[in-house]
């Protein structure tokens, strides 16, 4: 859905028009949830912020002003309630033992990319996904699920652009070790990301 | 510095936000460094894989509890009609003045007094009318000759539908500003009907029907007797 489209359903909503708020809401709202949930690990937890998050739209059409993609300007609005509402489960004890190791791997040597890419293919992102940090983790959603640009992200994770670059630098090297090891797991050669 | 300028690159080529300048030059690049389009395959199965990952919902997930907010958010007739009236013995401004001075614990508590208070009338009144039915077969014509004289001031009356959004200071002011008193409703439709003074409804139509805050407005002769 263009932006010209939303603002003209926003306008409708703004009139109490309850028929333009559900089309808009089934548009946007597996982005929404899947962004959510990427962020909390947990359904119901993701569900409540999404409501919460298009209730927002309900009640403020006219914030929207189109200087963005809605669906970035919605995740904007999300992502501030996840953070308020779920702030003290910021700490996150899965990727502890990648945080370790990340800053001393190897180069990306290119001969391990196609093994690489082969195994992520069939399982390993959304295990490994889910083993990044909150930030990490969401630099990766945003860049490849919500194809934002780099100024975007860096807006939405309110951070300067050199650090959205390190956070995604860091990301692809802790994903490339996570497939890495369950590669090695399953009897690949261990040289294969040398 | 190619490397790294490619490797910068790479993944803003994959998801498509590049400049055109940037995505020739990796492009190029990619001609030339032919072993480099591994690193381009494995951003997009990474792509692919975090696209393939996403969670299969409807995209009805939470809709309806968020349409339940939504219409929960509106007054119903009866929070309007105890606005109204609630207004009149302390209105929002008044309560926040009271609150900020720290003097308002006495004044804000008005408001469910004031609720209880109509709650009881409305049940004193319920028992007056179903003593009436009541008591309908052995003094009928009593009663009937009783029923009228309730809607004494018969004459010409507004009949007004409120927007569903009309705040109920905005309602209080529009009716003050036509000299109405609210003498029915609502009805099943939600109207409401409104008196005004003898010789000006008229005057009065116009001034409720130039409002936003009313959908409909018409000028009926009495109100109508209940079914």
């Amino acid at each position: 859905m263009d932006n010209q489209r939303v603002a003209e359903l926003l306008g409708k909503i703004a009139r109490q028009d309850q028929a333009a708020f559900q089309e808009l809401y089934k548009a946007f709202s597996r982005k929404v949830f899947a962004y959510l949930l990427n962020q909390l690990k947990d359904h119901v937890r993701a569900e409540e912020v999404l409501v919460d998050t298009m209730y927002e739209v309900w009640r403020n059409p006219a914030r929207f002003r189109g200087d963005s993609q809605f669906s970035t300007w919605l995740i904007g609005i999300a992502r501030n309630k996840a953070l308020m509402t779920y702030r003290a489960r910021r700490a996150d004890e899965d990727h502890d033992e990648l945080d370790d190791v990340a800053e001393t791997l190897a180069s990306d040597a290119p001969d391990g990319f196609a093994a690489a890419a082969q195994k992520q293919r069939q399982e390993g992102v959304q295990h490994c996904m889910q083993k990044l940090s909150e930030e990490h983790r969401e630099c990766l959603h945003l860049m490849f699920y919500e194809g934002c640009a780099l100024a975007e992200i860096a807006q939405l994770q309110q951070v300067p652009e050199n650090t959205v670059k390190t956070r995604l630098f860091h990301a692809r090297q802790k994903i490339k070790q996570c497939l890495q090891r369950m590669l090695e797991r399953e009897g690949v050669a261990p040289g294969a990301f040398k | 510095m190619s490397r790294e300028r490619f490797s910068e690159l790479l993944p803003w080529y994959v998801n498509g936000t590049l400049s055109a300048e940037d995505r020739q030059w990796v492009e190029s690049y990619l001609r030339e460094h032919p072993t480099a389009r591994e690193e381009l395959d494995w951003y997009a199965s990474l792509q692919q894989g975090i696209a393939d990952s996403a969670p299969k919902v409807p995209s009805t997930i939470g809709l309806a509890k968020t349409m339940s907010l939504i219409q929960g958010d509106r007054p119903t007739i009866l929070e309007r009609i105890m606005g109204f009236f609630g207004g009149m013995i302390l209105t929002p401004a008044s309560a926040g003045r009271a609150g900020r001075s720290g003097s308002g614990g006495g004044a804000l508590s008005l408001r469910p007094a004031l609720a209880i208070g109509l709650v009881a009338a409305v049940v004193v009144q319920a028992g007056v009318i179903a003593t009436m039915f009541g008591t309908r077969g052995a003094d009928q014509a009593a009663m009937m000759r009783a029923g009228p004289t309730v809607a004494a001031e018969d004459g010409p009356v507004l009949k007004l539908a409120f927007a569903p959004d009309a705040k109920e200071a905005d309602l209080r002011l529009l009716l003050v500003s036509v000299q109405g008193t609210i003498v029915a409703g609502p009805g099943q439709l939600g109207d409401y009907y409104v008196r005004v003074p003898a010789g000006k409804e008229n005057d009065a139509l116009a001034r409720v029907r130039a409002s936003a805050l009313v959908q409909s407005a018409e000028l009926v002769p009495g109100v109508p007797p209940r079914q």
